[in-house]
């Protein structure tokens, strides 16, 4: 069992959709963002084309984020999940160094979104955060064990993201893997990362 | 004792308004770490991707003074030199202070200091940052052991006759106070163990040190062999250059007998130590440039020619060219030009950490724009009272060894005191 994620860069249609709701299940606080979705270039004038990255944490199979944390404060579900316990994190923001897809945030003052007032929302959300600690994505653990998918493909409007198991040959991520030549980021490292893009 | 240069008074009444100025300093610097404490590091410049800054440079620069100083006192300590002995004891407590504020820039760069004790509590050993953790305590522990043995049979010789200090003496010495020939030669033998124990620890304090940036594969200018040696070398230069300037205030301060030639000699093992230096900074610098991966030559364009260009040629003149030229010129080789030499080296090497730490932050990466990073006065505040608790330290602990004497004692005529085997005046 090891969750995963394909995202195909044909249908992303860079809408940051995926960016908003992430932001919204997760009430993450400003500056705080688990998905970002970049915008980059590629080929030469007049073959060029603008292709939109959706980027957040890739849930490697062998993080470096968790071999370096000091206080184990970073671990890994044993369903592949790389997650923080955020009660453990002393802040050396070592882990944010050690990542090599810069997918860490921390969170380093209180800050809301409209200065000197904090909306309903707000108060809600923020007790899931605190000063002082590094935070990332971990796939809406909370939704999967609903029984959901993450916010990020639930909400996806060209349905470009693809959730399931890894480890299952016949799942529909390892068969998209498979079909279309699924790649990771870095794959050099080492790290083995959970999301894999389909080229665009 | 009276033709030294730039003799103090009687007692220690002129350091009264220095340590009144550095209390003042660490008051300030306490002031302004409760905004840091209680707003979190949002006061600091640090922002995505410059999560690591003054303070971690400060950290690396200060371990590594910390291990170059003990690198000096196991030197005297093997060589058993007696006329070196003072140094040994000055190097030991320089090295203790450094390593106290090496931690304490780790405890002020923590988003959560509360939780200090997590490290220990939940350690997970695949983590560099805590075998430093590991490495720092031990070598603290090492660092007190060398400093108690030489400087034990000192300090209860300050107190024959002067039962008024005989209380603070039994504390300082858990007690120890033999002096007789059995016990002194016993100190030896141990010191000299300790000695030749602390030269492996020292390299691995500085090593895990480097190891800390450099077995991190996500940062091309940190990953590199070489940070390592480079880092013992840098080490040993502000070492041995923070030691030429401790001796030179402490022979002022605590009036110890120590002569010209000392200093002169360290200023040759200073001067041989920063071609090491320049070299391995060159060959780093050859090799990524000829040879590197894009993003790795990137770092170091950040360093040679884009925004750290300015540090990195302030470095290589003021911190490597002059102090060279001004330690092997012979019309330089005099105590003052040395401690100008010195204070140069020091300040190139902090140079040094910060163009080795920040550059391969501040690239940004291919997903990351990085709006840059530049201390805040906060910052700045909270380093210089840092350093004034560490100065503090290092006067408090130099005056507890070598007590001013008392104004019968200075009437003594010079040549009885001078032939003590420690060259200090017998108290």
């Amino acid at each position: 069992m090891r969750y995963g994620m394909v995202i195909d860069l044909k249908k992303c249609i860079g809408c940051t959709g995926c960016a908003l709701v992430c932001k919204t299940e997760n009430a993450t606080p400003p500056g705080i963002l688990w998905l970002r979705v970049v915008k980059q270039e590629s080929g030469k004038y007049p073959q060029v084309r603008r292709v939109s990255v959706p980027l957040q944490c890739m849930h490697c199979a062998e993080p470096p984020c968790l071999e370096v944390c000091p206080t184990g404060a970073t671990f890994q579900h044993p369903n592949g999940i790389v997650d923080i316990d955020a009660e453990q994190c002393v802040g050396c923001r070592y882990c944010m160094m050690a990542c090599p897809y810069d997918q860490r945030f921390f969170l380093s003052a209180e800050r809301t979104y409209f200065p000197g007032h904090t909306t309903p929302f707000e108060q809600a959300g923020y007790q899931r955060h605190q000063a002082g600690v590094v935070s990332k994505c971990n796939f809406c653990t909370p939704r999967l064990n609903r029984g959901l998918e993450p916010a990020c493909v639930a909400n996806c409007m060209s349905r470009a993201r693809t959730f399931g198991d890894l480890d299952e040959p016949n799942s529909e991520v390892s068969k998209l893997i498979r079909d279309r030549g699924g790649y990771q980021l870095y794959p050099e490292l080492g790290t083995n990362p959970s999301i894999y893009y389909l080229p665009p | 004792m009276a033709n030294l240069p730039g003799g103090f008074g009687q007692s220690y009444r002129e350091t009264f308004w220095v340590e009144t100025g550095l209390i003042l300093l660490i008051a300030w610097g306490l002031y302004t770490y409760s905004l840091q404490f209680f707003n979190g590091l949002g006061v600091t410049g640090l922002n995505k991707p410059v999560f690591w800054g003054l303070y971690i440079a400060n950290f690396i620069f200060c371990v590594g003074l910390s291990a170059g100083g003990i690198a000096v006192s196991a030197l005297v300590h093997i060589l058993n030199k007696e006329e070196m002995k003072p140094i040994a004891i000055i190097a030991e407590i320089l090295s203790i202070s450094f390593l106290i504020l090496a931690a304490l820039f780790i405890i002020l760069d923590m988003g959560q200091p509360t939780r200090l004790l997590y490290v220990i509590w939940n350690a997970n050993f695949s983590s560099p940052l805590l075998w430093d953790v590991t490495v720092i305590n031990s070598y603290l522990i090492l660092c007190s052991a060398l400093l108690f043995f030489s400087a034990r049979a000192q300090v209860v010789k300050s107190a024959l006759g002067h039962p008024g200090r005989l209380f603070i003496v039994r504390f300082l010495t858990l007690g120890y106070t033999d002096l007789s020939e059995a016990s002194l030669k016993r100190d030896r033998r141990v010191l000299k163990t300790l000695a030749i124990v602390s030269v492996p620890a020292a390299v691995a304090l500085h090593s895990v040190t480097a190891w800390i940036l450099g077995l991190v594969k996500g940062q091309p200018g940190w990953n590199t062999p070489i940070l390592a040696p480079l880092f013992i070398s840098s080490a040993l230069a502000s070492g041995l250059a923070g030691v030429i300037v401790a001796v030179w205030a402490a022979r002022k301060l605590f009036r110890i007998d120590i002569g010209d030639k000392i200093i002169l000699q360290l200023g040759t093992f200073l001067f041989l130590s920063i071609p090491v230096l320049a070299y391995l900074l060159f060959t780093e610098f050859l090799t990524v440039g000829y040879s590197g991966s894009p993003t790795h030559i990137q770092v170091l364009d950040e360093i040679l020619w884009g925004r750290f260009s300015r540090i990195f040629w302030f470095d290589t003149i003021v911190g490597i060219l002059i102090p060279f030229v001004l330690l092997g010129l012979p019309w330089t080789r005099t105590p003052g030009w040395i401690v100008v030499a010195s204070l140069l080296v020091i300040v190139g090497v902090f140079a040094e950490r910060t163009y080795l730490l920040l550059p391969s932050l501040m690239r940004g990466g291919p997903f990351d724009v990085t709006t840059g990073y530049s201390p805040t006065t906060i910052e700045w505040t909270i380093m210089a009272a840092a350093y004034a608790f560490g100065l503090l330290l290092f006067l408090l602990v130099g005056k507890l060894i070598f007590p001013r004497k008392t104004e019968q004692e200075h009437a003594v005529p010079a040549p009885a005191r001078e032939q003590t085997r420690w060259g200090f005046q017998r108290g």
